[in-house]
């Protein structure tokens, strides 16, 4: 033991240039890594959501459309009738529609299409054809969307009977036909729909993805009293926020990277879903990609930067994520924004941090590379996560955040 | 104040005095009221190694803040102090490399096993290769804790725990040991197995400054008692001079004669 310590005594006289540079900052790393991936919460937030997430909407979506598809072609549908005895025709091809219930009732029939005793009502008077229902329902809702067909093909009719009658030709009761025909290709179609939803998806992942992870390691480590044993390593401040940064912000990075091949792998499938597009992944994902990661990157970075500075603030795990979800909210605005759709954003909205990051996803979908625009959010985005990563170092080198508020409290003796 | 000896010719005093503190004082300001509170008044004592100085206190003395300026966890409004060798607020990643901390706020990462709690400390301070190896293969041997090697920290019973938590604290093998209640918290057989260690630590030549409320520890391990309250320190002595000035036996009787004398004072 003796002869131990005087080697050891000998390396730290060697000089503390040992242990300042790269080792040391990835020693550090490795050990917020890990302690990272061993947390169930970082690993379900920012690993296994993204794995499930996408085959689960994928799932949800056919199920649900499958479902309402089938709810609609059998659900039962009561519509009450009146003045139609004569109209022998068209109460046949009512009556052949599946789960169709046709009543004849002197009551209010407006009263009992409110109270949904029925869904629709269909009166013929001297006006016409009388069609009642009740938009809010969705029963009534979906029963006139079944029965316009057949009511649109009767009036037809009717009129092609009235020409006849009043001596028209056959030819000249040929009304012109409208064909509307959609020319874009189906692949087209799913750009614009990936264009609009992806940037949204990615935003909100990768917040989620750099959530768990930065309040982990600062509110985390206060709330397991392992700040003040931080405090005491024989590193710098500027080495410790730099290695709970790029942790934070790697782990958010993966999330992404994650929610990228679970996007990639079941788009295709899930846009045929929706009916946008054909099934298989539109190709300006795939060219979008580089400048997807490099995007994605920075923006991991900045909202781990954020995230870390917010839980610096906490006392506790619980207290960070009080704060965190003002700010996840807040990165779903500029997320939400990019549905609403600006073919062109103005230059200036590139030194607005977050929204110019997804707006520069969208372009990039859509085959778009604005270079003033991608080098101006690039220029943003680095700035912001700079400033970002500034405070957070100062807060983590602080005295408060080590020793933590109520331990002033009590060397002040402001606490029983 | 001082609870030295002198300094041996030939040596330099950072070398023969690894502690010093100079009036060491330090103003919290109080985030409700915005006072400012003074919680260390002037504390000045030196500790040579192979000695063990007491820190002895009731709650709020101010021995925590005392030994957190020491480790450079705060920085002193005024006066200075040496650890060694190194100013504290000059150079407080130099004093970080030669002292071993341990407190009941010093705990570890819960998520690492304690083979890697060891080689990430061991990393940080230097070790690497062989000498890592081998340090943390001693450790856990004079520990006895290779059966727990690799368990996780957050597994571990807190006497386990706090074992890891000393062998992180030798792991480099430190000049100089502060120690922060470093028994509170434990169970009997946890805190004689600490009380035991420290006396080893002693044997080995390191200076230890440790803080305690439990004069019977202060009474079997410190060479030198030095009594704060009020964020004053008020003596400083040998146990046998200590018992001289007040005319009393026992450490517990010492200690209420001399902070009820101050505080009539």
């Amino acid at each position: 033991m003796v002869e131990r310590r005087t080697d050891c005594a000998d390396r730290l006289r060697g000089g503390p240039s040992d242990p300042i540079g790269n080792p040391v900052l990835l020693t550090l790393l490795q050990k917020e890594l890990r302690t990272l991936f061993r947390d169930r919460q970082v690993l379900m937030y920012s690993v296994l959501l993204p794995i499930i997430l996408y085959p689960l909407l994928l799932f949800g979506i056919s199920q649900v459309r499958f479902y309402t598809e089938g709810l609609r072609e059998q659900a039962p549908m009561r519509i009450a009738i009146q003045g139609l005895e004569e109209e022998e025709a068209l109460v046949g091809r009512l009556a052949e529609i599946p789960g169709i219930q046709l009543e004849t009732t002197d009551r209010s029939r407006s009263l009992l299409v409110k109270k949904g005793s029925l869904e629709l009502a269909l009166a013929l008077g001297p006006g016409g054809l009388q069609l009642e229902y009740d938009s809010r329902r969705h029963a009534s809702f979906a029963a006139r969307k079944r029965i316009l067909p057949i009511l649109e093909a009767w009036q037809q009719e009717e009129e092609r009977a009235l020409g006849k009658k009043l001596g028209f030709s056959e030819r000249e009761l040929e009304s012109p036909r409208i064909e509307p025909r959609d020319m874009s290709r189906g692949e087209l179609t799913g750009e614009r729909v990936l264009a609009l939803m992806l940037p949204l998806i990615l935003l909100i992942m990768t917040t989620f993805g750099a959530t768990y992870p930065a309040l982990e390691l600062t509110a985390g480590e206060r709330e397991q009293s392992t700040a003040e044993t931080t405090a005491l390593l024989p590193t710098t401040g500027y080495q410790v926020a730099l290695s709970k940064t790029l942790a934070a912000g790697l782990t958010a990075y993966l999330s992404l990277l994650i929610n990228l091949v679970a996007i990639t792998l079941t788009a295709g499938p899930m846009l045929a879903a929706m009916g946008s597009g054909q099934a298989s992944l539109p190709a300006a994902l795939w060219k979008a990609m580089p400048w997807i990661l490099s995007f994605g990157l920075l923006i991991s970075l900045v909202f781990s930067s954020l995230f870390l500075l917010a839980g610096s603030y906490a006392r506790n795990f619980r207290e960070a994520q009080a704060y965190a979800t003002p700010i996840q909210l807040l990165a779903l605005a500029p997320g939400l924004s990019l549905l609403l759709t600006v073919d062109e954003p103005p230059l200036g909205t590139a030194l607005i941090p977050i929204y110019n990051g997804g707006q520069s996803f969208r372009m990039i979908l859509l085959g778009e590379f604005p270079g003033t625009y991608l080098a101006l959010t690039m220029l943003s985005l680095w700035t912001f996560a700079a400033l970002c990563f500034r405070m957070t170092q100062r807060r983590l080198g602080s005295t408060e955040f080590a020793l933590g508020f109520k331990d002033l409290d009590q060397q002040n003796g402001l606490s029983s | 104040m001082t609870g030295s000896a002198s300094t041996n010719p030939g040596e330099t005093p950072s070398e023969s005095v690894p502690i010093q503190a100079c009036g060491l004082c330090t103003v919290f300001r109080d985030g409700r009221s915005g006072q400012e509170i003074q919680a260390v008044k002037g504390v000045s004592f030196d500790c040579p190694a192979g000695q063990v100085f007491g820190l002895l206190g009731p709650n709020g003395a101010g021995k925590s803040t005392t030994l957190r300026m020491l480790s450079t966890l705060l920085t002193p409004t005024r006066g200075h102090a040496l650890v060694a060798g190194f100013d504290t607020r000059e150079s407080p990643q130099q004093v970080r490399s030669r002292i071993g901390f341990l407190s009941g706020n010093t705990a570890l990462y819960p998520r690492l096993s304690v083979r890697e709690t060891l080689r990430f400390f061991g990393t940080l301070h230097g070790l690497q290769d062989e000498l890592l190896d081998e340090r943390v293969d001693l450790i856990l041997d004079r520990l006895d804790m290779r059966n727990f090697a690799d368990r996780r920290l957050e597994t571990l019973s807190t006497g386990m725990a706090q074992r890891a938590n000393i062998g992180r604290t030798l792991l480099h093998n430190p000049p100089v040991l502060i120690l922060d209640e470093p028994t509170a918290g434990l169970d009997v057989l946890a805190a004689g197995a600490m009380i035991e260690f420290i006396e080893g630590m002693k044997e080995e030549g390191k200076s230890i400054i440790f803080s305690t409320h439990i004069l019977a520890e202060a009474e079997r391990l410190c060479d030198v008692i030095g009594i704060l309250n009020g964020g004053v320190l008020h003596q400083v002595g040998r146990l046998e001079e200590l018992r001289q000035l007040t005319g009393r036996q026992y450490l517990d009787e010492i200690f209420r004669d001399l902070v009820q004398t101050e505080a009539v004072g």
